[in-house]
């Protein structure tokens, strides 16, 4: 079935090549320019706007511009017929059903087209859509690394012979990633990566309440809201004033699909970043730190702030005094408030705290402003705890990153718009901007996103359908 | 660089110096040109490389910056000697210091020979050789250091009163009297240190660099140039007609750099481990205090994360445990999971680990400083190194459980947290384990005096005076690898001993060179 269409398609292309001389081309590009631009793409069906703004320079050259419009419009938008062989059930409870999902997610609504004009970056480099890793994880839990691809329409053909469950995105490498094992060892090098950001709520647990629910997520908006900013380009070339730590104008972030998020940070010189330089960018952001043998994993000098700091400090403080403090049990049983004492550096002051709350009743917000009262008092004597304030503030709700995904060029993460297999949610981007709003339990789960297409299809009867 | 004829380059050398060598700070941008006699070619690099082990023992060792300083001057005054411009020079100290300067110039050049094959051993050497650099640079009179900064190609300017006027609140955020201070405005990319300990203000994409770190910006632009030159020499290096007689010597300086690694399991000679020793070895005090953490966690856990699954499971591959082995006791320690799950997930690593998955090479356990200095655990972790990384009160706890007294644990926790931690942990062998195995000593010295032989005898005096529990530092050399106090520990000290004693002597006999102890005593 697949093969017939695709040499339809690829006879289509063979006779249209001479049709098409090149001053057609011309004449056409800008209109798919447009084009591409204009037509509702299934990202914004999902939920937010894909907030990748692709300078004028990073725009698909002509041959990607008719490479898409060829092997794409076609079939992606108008959706060809699909295959009638695996019928589809409307549980979710085997694994087949999760496939027979996924393979309707992947022909009817996998944004292919974005993700390989996103991949090729404008194909200014003539390889790097080619050099690029990605690897599938398959039903049958084999992992298949170093997979990589000579052009959309042939990323688009595998991932539908395959229907990975998951796709991962890796580095750009000198040389193509499926030819690794012909390639001298040492030779065969990861040369570029968009820099990433995963942020997990596992690496929360030591200090957040026990069940996962939405008051978690306040977590996710914190790390989105300081990461953005610190990343963030200048808003406005006239108000330098506003401009922001590292200055990426392209950065994407993403619901993971269960508990956490994703940042792509897509710049050209984010993109370029050695190891190093990674690493600096991750220290530079990461305040909490240390193991689980350090309880007290954050320290900020009381003498100078950094700006970073202070703006970090900004966005945390509202969000700890108004909802972490009362969602998270920080100050609720001498169990928990214990954890928080750890922190304050003064035996007395400790003491003091412990025998006011012993035994009485009080709200946590109470107890949180005798904190700041007691400290900020006598912090001018002692000059310990000038800084005792901020530290708590930013260990229970500063973004806990994983390290090891920003720095290691090789590293892999999950790509966009995945379904995540065990919730079966689709990793949608989040618009920064409105990222509050944002509820991953309102993602869009791949099992409703079918059915909507099913009940679309059936309306309009002579479309095209889905089989079953 | 011109071309001045061989013979006679000591007089026309004389006449050069201002104009070769003009200042001791040397980017290392042109490639000498004179002629070395081969057996200079090899005393020069030795004796720099003598300097860079100095540098490199005193950062192993965490020693205070000033302390550092002293020990790089005394190995510079000892190996590298580079005097300072004279105000009225004569012709034999214009002589004698064209000669210091073209000895540093040709033994950097030699040493980047040496250094650029592998990438660890570029890494090595940059990281020394930076050190060095910014040594000299800090040392460097101020008016040579202003004259020499100029003819290089990377003044970064300081920036306007306008530019200032922007982001004059940051700046004072960070620097809360910054009226006298310059700023440079750099791309962020050049002071990634100063970014990653937030040491400065950055801004769409700049860091802003006060004044008193421009050393940090010179010593950046130096390392980096080194880097890509190091690569450069690595690509050209296979293509160069390389005079056979310099490839040995080469060779043999490269090894020099080369702690012992542990690579390859011990099973050659026949003692290797099971899954079924692993367990029996921790209470019997044969892991550092780093691997017995994880094994504890690992055991309440039944997990372990990625970090820490490498660091213990290098540090088993080690000890003697075969790939087989280690398949079975990580597959009975992740007692929560399914085979089919750990199949999956965890085994891929633990073959890598053995270097048969992925880029299949031989991953050397990691040593202290890699362990120190790398990859700080996070929250969930539990690698790392405790004297590092724990705070005093846990650190306290494992000392205590560990076995040592009271005493010994407030003297382990000084010396952690003055930031001698590998003292720390030998300190901590010393008193746990030296006893023990001098106990054992003992006891294979009294087999042997049963014999009857007055040398048995001396030999039983001389393990009664090892196993006293107040011998200090100096029964056994500082633990710088965790198999290290395995090896100590559970293959004997005397074996231990005379594997590292032959070590050295190898090393001796290969190059003439100290070895990594000898430099600071």
């Amino acid at each position: 079935m697949f093969s017939d269409t695709d040499n339809k398609d690829n006879r289509s292309e063979i006779l249209s090549q001479p049709a098409s001389p090149s001053s057609d081309n011309d004449a056409t590009t800008g209109k798919n320019k447009k084009a591409g631009y204009a037509q509702p793409q299934s990202a914004r069906d999902l939920g937010n706007e894909l907030e990748i703004n692709f300078d004028e320079d990073d725009l698909p050259t002509k041959t990607a511009t008719k490479t898409t419009r060829k092997s794409f419009g076609v079939n992606y938008i108008t959706a060809a017929p699909a295959p009638s062989s695996a019928p589809l059930s409307l549980m979710l409870d085997s694994d087949t059903d999760f496939l027979a999902l996924l393979d309707c997610f992947y022909r009817r609504l996998f944004p292919f087209r974005e993700f390989y004009r996103w991949l090729s970056y404008g194909l200014v480099q003539r390889n790097y859509f080619q050099n690029r890793e990605l690897s599938f994880t398959l039903a049958s839990d084999s992992y298949l690394r170093f997979q990589s691809f000579k052009d959309g329409e042939e990323l688009k053909h595998r991932i539908l012979e395959l229907k990975p469950v998951k796709i991962d995105i890796g580095a750009v490498y000198n040389a193509k990633p499926k030819e690794k094992k012909s390639i001298q060892e040492g030779r065969f090098n990861a040369l570029e990566r968009e820099l990433v950001f995963d942020i997990d709520m596992t690496d929360y647990d030591p200090i957040r309440g026990a069940d996962i629910c939405l008051k978690c997520w306040d977590f996710m908006t914190v790390s989105i809201k300081i990461l953005d900013r610190a990343l963030e380009a200048e808003k406005n070339k006239k108000d330098f004033h506003r401009a922001e730590d590292f200055g990426f104008k392209h950065r994407l972030w993403v619901y993971s699909g269960r508990r956490g998020v994703h940042c792509w940070v897509c710049d050209d010189r984010a993109r370029k970043l050695n190891v190093e330089a990674r690493r600096a960018i991750v220290s530079y952001l990461e305040v909490v730190k240390g193991g689980d043998e350090n309880s007290k994993k954050v320290s900020l000098s009381s003498k100078s702030t950094h700006p970073a700091i202070r703006e970090a400090e900004k966005i945390l403080g509202p969000i700890f005094t108004t909802r972490l403090i009362n969602n998270q049990d920080i100050l609720t049983s001498p169990e928990k408030y214990e954890k928080l004492l750890q922190l304050i550096p003064d035996e007395e002051l400790k003491k003091r705290l412990r025998s006011s709350w012993e035994n009485k009743n009080k709200r946590p917000v109470e107890k949180w402003s005798e904190i700041m009262g007691e400290t900020q008092a006598l912090s001018k004597k002692k000059p310990a705890l000038a800084a005792t304030l901020q530290e708590i503030l930013f260990n229970y709700s500063y973004p806990r990153l994983d390290s090891n995904v920003s720095i290691g060029l090789n590293h892999l993460l999950k790509a966009p718009f995945c379904v995540h297999p065990k919730t079966g949610r689709v990793c949608i981007p989040i618009d920064q901007k409105y990222c509050d709003s944002f509820n991953p339990f309102q993602a869009p789960k791949v099992f409703d996103l079918i059915n909507e297409i099913s009940a679309y299809d059936s309306a309009h009867v002579g479309g095209p359908s889905v089989p079953g | 660089m011109n071309n001045n004829t061989k013979r006679s380059r000591t007089d026309a050398a004389s006449r050069k110096v201002t104009t070769e060598f003009p200042f001791r700070l040397n980017w290392y941008s042109d490639l000498p040109t004179a002629e070395v006699s081969l057996a200079d070619f090899e005393t020069y690099a030795l004796n720099r490389l003598k300097v860079l082990k100095a540098i490199e023992n005193a950062s192993v060792r965490n020693r205070n910056a000033e302390d550092t300083k002293q020990i790089v001057r005394a190995a510079c005054e000892k190996y590298l000697r580079l005097e300072p411009n004279h105000p009225a020079p004569t012709p034999e100290d214009n002589r004698r210091i064209a000669a210091q300067r073209r000895m540093d110039q040709q033994s950097h050049f030699i040493l980047r020979l040496a250094f650029c094959r592998t990438e660890d051993n570029r890494a090595w050497f940059v990281k020394h050789e930076t050190a060095l650099f910014k040594f000299r640079y800090d040392d460097e009179m101020l008016s040579d250091r202003e004259i020499w900064i100029s003819q290089q190609s990377l003044s970064a300017a300081a920036i306007t009163s306008q530019e200032r006027a922007a982001i004059s609140a940051d700046l004072t955020c960070l620097f809360p009297s910054n009226f006298d201070m310059k700023f440079y405005k750099v791309p962020f990319e050049h002071v990634l240190s100063l970014v990653a300990r937030r040491a400065v203000v950055v801004k769409n994409g700049f860091a802003y660099v006060p004044g008193t770190e421009y050393s940090t910006l010179v010593t950046n632009a130096f390392k980096s140039s080194l880097t890509t030159q190091l690569e450069s020499f690595a690509r050209a290096l296979p293509r160069m007609d390389e005079d056979d007689r310099l490839v040995p010597i080469l060779n043999s300086i490269a090894r020099q750099c080369a702690m012992r690694d542990y690579t390859g399991t011990e099973g050659q000679n026949g003692d290797t481990l099971t899954a079924n020793d692993i367990d029996g070895l921790v209470p019997q005090g044969h892991f550092p205090l780093c691997m017995s953490n994880l094994h504890a966690h690992l055991k309440a856990d039944g997990h372990l994360k990625h970090s820490g699954r490498l660091q213990f499971g290098l540090f088993l591959k080690g000890t003697g445990l075969p790939l087989e082995e280690a398949l079975v006791y990580w597959r009975r320690a992740f007692n929560k999971l399914t085979d089919d799950k750990f199949s999956k997930e965890y085994a891929y690593n633990i073959r890598f680990n053995y270097g048969k998955e992925g880029s299949r090479k031989d991953y050397a356990p990691y040593s202290c400083s890699k362990i120190i200095m790398s990859n700080h655990p996070a929250a969930g972790d539990h690698h790392g190194c405790p004297f590092r990384h724990a705070t005093p009160e846990s650190l306290k706890g494992m000392v205590l459980k560990a076995g040592a007294s009271e005493a010994a644990a407030l003297d382990i926790a000084r010396l952690s947290k003055e930031g001698h931690y590998q003292i720390a942990c030998t300190k901590l062998f010393e008193v746990t384990r030296a006893p023990a195995i001098a106990r054992a000593r003992i006891a294979v010295a009294a087999a042997a005096s049963a014999s009857g032989s007055d040398a048995a005898a001396a030999a039983v005096a001389a393990a009664v005076a090892g196993g006293n529990e107040s011998v200090n530092i100096g029964i056994v050399d500082i633990i710088e690898h965790p198999n290290q106090w395995f090896d100590m520990s559970y293959r004997g000290t005397d074996a231990g001993k005379r594997r590292g004693a032959k070590k050295q002597l190898d090393q001796d006999n290969d190059g003439g060179a100290a070895g990594p102890m000898d430099i600071d005593r």
